[in-house]
């Protein structure tokens, strides 16, 4: 009667047996295979005897000590400098980041440039619900503040693990770019980011001019709404949710004009302005990166 | 030294990582065995060997801040194989067994005590056509064959010392032992018969 063969899934089967590495139920379908099937039971003494071999070869002692002398450790210093991968990975985020803020910046002056619609044609002529198809100069800037803030956040951290931080032409960017970015926030109340809902068919009255906003200065467009402090920018974050008027939320009448659609907002002079720095800026941070200028401190 | 447990072994861990050297060359000859004769199954040259051995220890020791646990054995049992890997991807070579090399080895075990002359030969001749076997292999089976079968470790340990997954490490020892039973066929007769193959 011949034998089946032995299979390679049979081989490491009896390895995993002999490391010891098998479940109980396996390790009982060995020992009855090993009883009952000899070519299962050969491979099994072959390979037991390869590794009782190799096993039984002798140990060489260490021909010396080989610990650490104190010229040894001292010539080995221990708490080294970061090496240069962490900051080039964070270098190459952060010109990662610049270059995407550069494409973001460029293609908002474009749009910027480009002609609109008036908010109010746009409000009777849309009324259905969608979600506004073009970045805002708003969601740029928060998406550059996050990106960058992330960026930072990582970037503190790797410093924080090296014990010698130095300050690079990255870090001096960073800093003017963010500088930037806040002078540009104080600066420009933007426009929030609506979601444009299901609207009644009515035409609503344009928005109210900055001048009459209670409060024009909002420091940051994300903020929700809150009863303490109703702010009509902050209000037109507000989902203008059907049949729910916003005032349940303790924003005043007069913020009910501004729950428009908002997402064409024509943004302020400044904020043009500011845009030429900001690129500036960006582009600062990737010729320092790829010039790989290091300034200490 | 008296046997460490594994809760002596965290203490020196600790004490080396906060900056006691001697608590560092504690752990340093409680493993320096180990670490040689990995190195040296993988050079084949006691001289490469303990240069290696040397310098894993000083890298060990540069590096002890980034340790961040588990089994310092194997953490070190890597850094020492990948700068073994390291001379022999550069050099490619196989390193000569010096004969004084062969008369430091000790003799394989045999059941009937202690060797005649020609035994002790035999034993030799034994021993160099293994590491030759064992230099036939590719680096990462060589390595992979030496923790587990000469060494006896387990194959959890030999994948964190190799860096590599479970799966990677039962593969490479699998064609290891295959091609290393197929390298030892041809001098079967100086096998001992408790250690025949076939």
């Amino acid at each position: 009667m011949s034998m089946p063969p032995i299979t390679e899934r049979d081989k490491a089967l009896i390895a995993d047996y002999l490391a010891d590495a098998l479940a109980p139920p396996q390790r009982t379908e060995v020992e009855q295979r090993l009883a009952t099937e000899p070519t299962f039971a050969a491979e099994y003494r072959a390979q037991e005897r390869l590794i009782a071999l190799l096993r039984a070869l002798p140990a060489r002692p260490a021909p010396r000590s080989f610990a650490l002398s104190p010229e040894q450790a001292q010539a080995a210093p221990r708490a080294l400098p970061a090496p240069a991968r962490p900051p080039r990975v964070v270098g190459w985020l952060l010109a990662s980041a610049a270059a995407v803020a550069l494409l973001l910046g460029g293609g908002l002056l474009l749009s910027i440039n480009a002609p609109r619609p008036e908010p109010s044609a746009q409000v009777a002529a849309a009324p259905t619900e969608t979600l506004s198809p073009a970045p805002t100069l708003t969601e740029a800037d928060a998406a550059i503040m996050q990106l960058l803030t992330e960026l930072q956040a990582q970037e503190a951290l790797a410093l924080a693990s090296s014990p010698a931080p130095t300050l690079t032409e990255a870090d001096a960017a960073i800093m003017q770019l963010l500088a930037e970015m806040q002078l540009m926030e104080t600066q420009t109340a933007a426009p929030a980011v609506t979601v444009q809902r299901a609207m009644p068919a009515q035409v609503l009255p344009p928005p109210p001019s900055r001048s009459d906003s209670p409060q024009a200065d909002t420091p940051s467009a994300a903020a929700p709404a809150q009863a303490s402090s109703p702010q009509p920018e902050m209000a037109t974050m507000r989902l203008a949710e059907e049949g729910v008027p916003a005032a349940e939320e303790g924003v005043p009448d007069e913020a009910q004009t501004d729950l428009v659609i908002m997402s064409m907002a024509v943004p302020s002079a400044t904020l043009i302005d500011a845009l030429p720095r900001l690129l500036g800026a960006l582009l600062r941070l990737l010729v320092s990166f790829f010039a790989d200028v290091t300034i200490s401190p | 030294m008296a046997d460490l447990t594994l809760s002596d072994e965290a203490t020196l861990i600790r004490q080396a990582q906060a900056g006691n050297l001697e608590a560092f060359n504690a752990l340093v000859l409680r493993h320096q065995d180990v670490v040689y004769n990995v190195v040296y199954r993988m050079l084949g040259d006691d001289a490469s060997a303990q240069d290696v051995t040397q310098e894993a220890f000083i890298s060990a020791y540069r590096k002890f801040a980034s340790f961040q646990g588990g089994h310092f054995r194997a953490w070190v049992v890597r850094i020492a194989s990948n700068q073994a890997l390291d001379v022999l991807r550069r050099d490619k070579r196989r390193p000569a067994e010096s004969l004084d090399d062969l008369a430091d080895e000790g003799d394989l075990p045999l059941p009937d005590g202690g060797p005649t002359p020609e035994q002790a030969l035999q034993s030799r001749e034994l021993q160099r056509a293994i590491q030759q076997c064992l230099e036939s292999l590719n680096p990462e089976q060589r390595l992979t064959l030496i923790l587990c079968d000469v060494q006896g470790m387990s194959y959890q340990e030999v994948a964190d010392s190799t860096n590599a997954q479970l799966g990677t490490v039962k593969s490479r020892l699998a064609r290891a032992r295959l091609a290393v039973r197929r390298c030892l066929q041809a001098v079967e007769e100086l096998l001992p018969a408790q250690y025949r193959l076939s």
